[in-house]
């Protein structure tokens, strides 16, 4: 909740990196209370990094590495999904503390 | 006394090749009062303690998010299994222990089994079972399903615990949550009735899960009007805390990258241009190897087996012995000619079966799923009902038990209500006589055409049926790509066995059975007397009531009528009821040849194409819609469709040929 009043419009959506870009998760409030629960059983929640991988070849959905596995999803969820990239993916699994 | 022992994991964890390992294939399916679906009961002994084991769905939390996690739950909750193991897959630790974490508060014994820590090895890192253990209070056991290693170790750990059930419970409530979290669940443990709640439960667990708005839909009074982010709040505090752990169990980096050759496979067959041709290539191919010169050589060899040598050898074996020509007839006529005309096809079906398998466990499937996605949200559909739509080209039994990856329960009803007319191998055999019959030559565009209409009359339902199933409700695509596996035989091998030997079974129960039956309706008259003019018989009579329905569509001659009927039994019933009903000293497509035009032929292939597979789909539509209104819908709206269409494309076809 209170990222949302400390982001500007400036902000990264998730469906915007690049193949191969590492992001944390910033804000997910844009998804409704049912996606938002389905992606926390899978571990996508905020202060998460993940790797963009890549779109499928139409474009849609788009392919992300996180906690260590492949998850893909649709375009119109990765838009609701604010990031804020990070300069060097991790090799390490302590920093997505937040 | 029999123990009950649970198995619960992530989906793709390894949870089934486990579940087979242990039991064999001495298993049943049974009902749970309370519990939404039917599970999968495996039986064995262990030391001499009988022991029945249930399959629970593969789930990522006990959060009442989709129907797996509604049965799971409500089987934790309306049962008391002695022991659960939880499989957790080792080269995906942080996420998988979130399910952990949860189940190790639930109160009932939990052993860990930790799977696949094989392969971790390999990636140069190690778990350290026993800090696992410590951290989560309740035994951890490395196995490796595929490889058969560590499960006696993991038995004997479960069976400490079925005896020692306080082995499999943290000595007291884990201590993942801040002060915050810990305040509300005293507050709202001070809510529940305790009669309320099971015994086996522990009673923290019941006011988190309260807290989260999923103890059985009810929220307590006190936290009316509080918001609605604890669950989100409780699952950030459980994700901080496993985090912590991974490092100190999991030696060097836990994160494990995609490994090499998968990310090199998937740059080929996830690649923007070359993605569709390499998908429709391998397609073709399966069905070249399957359906083309190989696959029909050896289909000739068994073909025969089972037109000519075993007839020749039954009728020399009964002159022999002098039985009679009733008995000849039934075994010839009846037996050999409707059985042997669906076992004919048993290889060509085996290797469609093997390769549609081999596309599962390597994981590609998944790619395909994620490529098709964009063009089947068009229709509604999600890629997600890819797997289930090309499964149907198998058999649309497994078909419509795989909708339960779909996300959401109107997503599988609008999946199911489609993959009945994605053309399965049963009705190959039908395509093949008539194709033989009538369209030599042009063989292959004839089949072609047929899988293309079916596959449009899928889409094209879904397309319709979407408004009135789906409410508004877009899919939610949200699939894991599991890493490219190399394929474990013994597995593949298991799966293609049990589809087969279901084919077999049926063609040694319901062909059987219908074979017989179609042989003496067809050899008695109503007096019940023998009658070598089969004009007079039986099914003569009843296939002439039916026949005026197909009229319109080329084809009202009686004995279709009967074979169409028989049909619906199986789709293969459709070949061996025609091969006893015109084995009259022809051969069967000479016969249907002089009765047909290739106009009204075809028009029948599309038929038998659309209407409803078998009376086997309409049992798996009714176990996984648990509606009958369901399957009677279906049924009517295939039966028209079919009829509907068969017309249309009769019509179109006399213009061309007269």
């Amino acid at each position: 909740m209170k990222d949302t009043q400390t982001e500007n419009q400036n902000r990264l959506s998730l469906d915007n990196l690049q193949n191969g870009e590492c992001a944390r998760i910033v804000s997910m409030d844009g998804l409704d209370t049912r996606t938002a629960n389905r992606f926390l059983d899978l571990g996508l929640l905020r202060g998460e990094i993940v790797t963009f991988i890549q779109r499928a070849p139409l474009g849609d959905p788009i392919w992300l590495e996180v906690k260590g596995y492949q998850l893909a999803f649709r375009r119109e969820m990765a838009r609701k999904i604010y990031v804020e990239r990070i300069p060097s993916c991790p090799k390490k699994g302590k920093e997505a503390q937040g | 006394m029999k123990a009950e022992i649970a198995l619960l994991g992530n989906p793709n964890c390894g949870k089934t090749t486990l579940f087979n390992e242990l039991t064999g294939d001495n298993k049943t399916v049974g009902n749970w009062t309370g519990v939404t679906v039917t599970l999968e009961v495996g039986h064995f002994h262990y030391q001499g303690q009988a022991i029945d084991i249930v399959d629970l769905p593969g789930i990522y939390s006990l959060l009442t998010h989709s129907p797996e996690q509604i049965t799971a739950c409500e089987y934790l909750v309306n049962y008391h299994p002695d022991v659960l193991i939880n499989i957790v897959d080792s080269t995906n630790l942080e996420r998988n222990l979130y399910l952990t974490t949860q189940l190790v508060e639930t109160g009932v014994p939990v052993v860990v089994a930790l799977n696949m820590e094989d392969e971790l090895r390999k990636e140069g890192l190690s778990l350290d079972a026993k800090a696992l253990s410590d951290r989560l209070g309740v035994p951890c056991v490395k196995i490796s399903a595929t490889k058969r290693i560590g499960i006696d170790k993991l038995m004997q750990t479960v069976m400490h615990v079925v005896h020692k059930p306080e082995l499999g419970r943290p000595s007291r409530f884990p201590d993942f949550y801040s002060a915050e979290i810990k305040q509300q669940i005293d507050e709202t443990m001070s809510h529940i009735d305790h009669k309320d709640v099971p015994e086996h439960l522990n009673l923290r667990w019941v006011a988190l899960q309260m807290l989260e708005e999923h103890w059985q839909g009810t929220t307590p009074a006190h936290l009316a009007g509080m918001g609605d982010d604890w669950e989100l709040r409780i699952g950030e505090e459980r994700y901080a805390r496993i985090r912590e752990i991974v490092p100190q169990v999991l030696k060097k980096s836990p994160f494990i990258r995609r490994n090499e050759m998968t990310k090199r496979i998937d740059a080929i067959v996830c690649h923007r241009i070359w993605a569709f041709p390499i998908f429709l290539m391998i397609m073709l191919l399966i069905f070249y190897i399957s359906f083309g010169p190989f696959g029909s050589m050896i289909n000739e060899w068994f073909g025969l087996f089972f037109d000519e040598w075993l007839p020749s050898a039954t009728h020399s074996l009964l002159s022999v012995l002098q039985t009679g020509p009733v008995l000849e007839s039934l075994l010839i006529d009846g037996i050999i000619a409707g059985v042997g005309g669906v076992l004919v096809f048993l290889p060509q079906l085996m290797l469609l079966f093997f390769f549609l398998s081999l596309l599962e466990y390597s994981g590609y499937m998944a790619r395909a799923a994620f490529i098709t996605d964009k063009l089947l949200a068009r229709f509604g559909l999600s890629g997600m009902s890819f797997i289930p739509m090309v499964l149907g080209f198998g058999c649309s039994v497994p078909a419509v038990m795989a909708c339960r990856v779909l996300d959401s329960r109107r997503e599988r009803l609008l999946t199911m209500a489609i993959v009945p007319f994605m053309s399965c191998s049963a009705r190959m055999p039908v395509y093949l006589l008539f194709a033989a019959a009538f369209f030599a030559s042009r063989k292959w565009l004839v089949i072609g055409s047929l899988y293309l209409i079916g596959i449009l009359a899928a889409l094209l339902t879904a397309l319709m049926l979407r408004p009135v199933l789906m409410k508004g409700d877009r899919p939610l695509f949200l699939m894991e790509m599991p890493p490219y596996r190399k394929p474990v035989w013994h597995c593949i091998w298991r799966t293609l066995w049990l589809r087969t030997w279901d084919f077999i079974s049926r063609a040694g129960s319901i062909i059987l059975i219908a074979s017989v039956v179609v042989w003496f309706l067809n050899n008695f008259n109503l007096q019940l007397q023998l009658t070598a003019d089969s004009s007079q018989s039986i099914l003569s009579r009843l296939g002439m009531l039916l026949a005026p329905i197909f009229q319109p569509l080329g084809y009202g001659y009686w004995q279709i009528a009967v074979a169409l009927l028989t049909g619906l039994m199986a789709k293969e019933a459709v070949v061996s009821t025609l091969s006893v009903l015109l084995a009259g000293g022809t051969a069967v497509d000479i016969a249907l040849s002089t009765m047909l035009t290739p106009p009204a032929a075809y028009a029948l292939l599309v038929f038998v194409l659309l209407y409803t597979p078998c009376v086997a789909t309409l049992a798996a539509l009714r176990r996984e819609s648990g509606k009958w209104g369901f399957v009677a819908r279906s049924f009517v709206y295939q039966m028209a469709l079919a009829w509907f269409v068969s017309w249309i494309i009769y019509r179109i076809g006399l213009l061309f040929f007269s």
